[in-house]
């Protein structure tokens, strides 16, 4: 079912596409890549567990996990990952099916990537899942604050889908759009590994300072609120 | 439909709406809250669809301001099946897993209004009005001023649009007695959305045949904005309302169907 509004978007920009060869520099094929590689970055970074995380949280039910050698922080890690294997396995027999056949509908014809492109770009797939991870911990931690804390991950996805590229290539959106794209890091989300991988971006020096910069400040702001959220946690009952 | 005439269907109705007022109220800044959050994703919609729209300046032979209606009557449905649609079905789905049914079943009221009008939310109140001010100020820089008649043939097609997917999902979750926990049964429709949320043009082929003839999901929308735009065919909005009356039959002919295996656990 994830697929769906997928497939459609590749019928719209068909019709987008119509007695046109190129739009902001890509081809029809060239962007079915691109959203074909979006989902797979999305099936590995997007992150699902704010909502119930916050409600396990409010009603008292961490008290197991503070009194363990495995910490609370660590077990929502392990699970999302497990959880993440089970569903990317599950779901790469249907992908290869919808490459094939997007492969032969729309007569591929792009450059494979070299070693270093698919190295940069399966390293960028991992910052992506560690900015979103880092986020939705955030959200999850101010549940001890926020009653609505649950409800944060909705302004998550909208700014996720906004500025990484992941619903749009950049070079397509509109200028004062693309602007605060670049100013900002969720580019490194989508928008890089993609170009990445199909030859229009590479990596400088300065990318890798702030990726590394942004998600340092995303962990020690996660880090400081767990610390002020674990003294400020009372619970009763058993 | 004997039961629109019915004065304690209507008594039942209001007080259900007023009691899911008084409960929003209570929580005012909840309700605040999802309501931004409702508001924020229908701005995100329209952003969306503006970023596509504007690559090309329209697609599928529709303008930019005439796909602004389409997403426009999308969004005012959306809205409508969040705030109703989607809470009543899984208050269905997991009252027949629960075995909760059974005390629905023994109400003075028929079960299937009862399902449908026990729920309700008002924090996508505001999302129905945004899409209504994106319509009339599309339909504005668009220089239309629809009719009476169009207006009405609007609100006609827009509620068979309305009905037409509550049929198709009731009869989704009603699957629910045949098939043990199906716990994303109610997830099938909304995720299917974007087909009716761009016009109907947009499909060729057996894609266009199959969603606007056999299983007429891109009619939802597309009818309404043909009808205000004055690109409707006239044929178009009588087959779809003999449609919504044909599935609106099957919906009830399997419920009650279904109704007949259900034994019920627990009390």
């Amino acid at each position: 079912m994830d697929s769906a509004p997928l497939l459609l978007l590749f019928i719209v920009w068909a019709n987008i596409y119509q007695g046109q060869d190129q739009l902001g520099g890509y081809t029809l094929a060239g962007l079915v890549q691109y959203y074909l590689l979006s989902l797979i970055i999305s099936g590995v970074s997007s992150t699902y567990f704010e909502d119930w995380r916050v409600r396990e949280i409010r009603e008292g039910k961490i008290d197991y996990f503070l009194i363990r050698p495995l910490s609370y922080l660590m077990e929502i890690l392990c699970r999302d990952i497990g959880g993440k294997l089970f569903y990317l396995v599950n779901a790469s027999l249907f992908f290869i099916i919808l490459t094939s056949g997007l492969f032969l509908s729309f007569a591929f014809s792009l450059t494979p990537p070299g070693p270093l492109q698919i190295l940069q770009t399966l390293s960028l797939i991992f910052v992506a899942y560690a900015i979103e991870f880092l986020i939705a911990l955030i959200i999850v931690i101010s549940g001890f604050w926020i009653e609505g804390a649950d409800g944060l991950e909705h302004f998550k996805w909208i700014a996720v889908a906004t500025l990484s590229g992941s619903m749009i290539p950049i070079s397509l959106m509109p200028s004062w759009l693309q602007q605060i794209v670049q100013a900002l890091p969720f580019k490194y989300m989508y928008a890089y590994p993609i170009g990445i991988w199909q030859g229009t971006v590479t990596l400088h020096l300065s990318d890798y300072v702030y990726v590394g910069v942004f998600l340092g400040v995303l962990w020690v702001a996660m880090r400081l609120l767990w610390t002020q959220a674990l003294k400020r946690y009372a619970s009763s009952g058993g | 439909m004997l039961h629109l005439v019915d004065n304690k269907y209507w008594h039942f109705f209001w007080q259900a709406r007023k009691i899911h007022l008084m409960r929003t109220l209570e929580y005012r800044a909840n309700f605040v809250f999802w309501t931004v959050t409702s508001i924020a994703w229908a701005c995100f919609n329209f952003f969306f669809f503006g970023l596509l729209i504007n690559v090309n300046n329209g697609f599928a032979g529709w303008s930019t301001f005439e796909l602004y209606t389409v997403v426009a009557i999308y969004t005012m449905l959306d809205a409508f099946i969040w705030s109703v649609f989607h809470l009543n079905m899984q208050a269905y789905t997991s009252s027949i897993f629960s075995g909760d049914l059974n005390t629905l079943l023994l109400k003075p009221i028929d079960t299937q209004f009862l399902l449908m009008t026990q729920n309700n939310s008002y924090t996508n109140v505001a999302r129905f009005l945004l899409g209504l001010t994106v319509l009339i100020y599309s339909l504005l820089q668009l220089g239309v001023v629809p009719s009476i008649w169009q207006i009405l043939v609007f609100i006609f097609t827009f509620s068979s649009g309305l009905v037409f997917l509550y049929n198709i999902w009731f009869m989704l979750s009603t699957l629910a007695f045949w098939v043990d926990k199906l716990d994303n049964i109610n997830d099938i429709l909304p995720s299917m959305d974007r087909i009716w949320q761009v016009p109907r043009g947009v499909f060729t082929g057996s894609a266009s045949m199959l969603f606007t003839f056999i299983f007429p999901l891109l009619l939802v929308t597309s009818l309404p904005s043909e009808v205000l735009l004055n690109k409707v065919t006239w044929p178009g909005p009588v087959y779809f309302f003999l449609v919504t009356c044909i599935t609106a039959l099957a919906s009830r002919f399997f419920f009650q169907y279904s109704i007949q295996r259900y034994s019920g656990i627990a009390n």
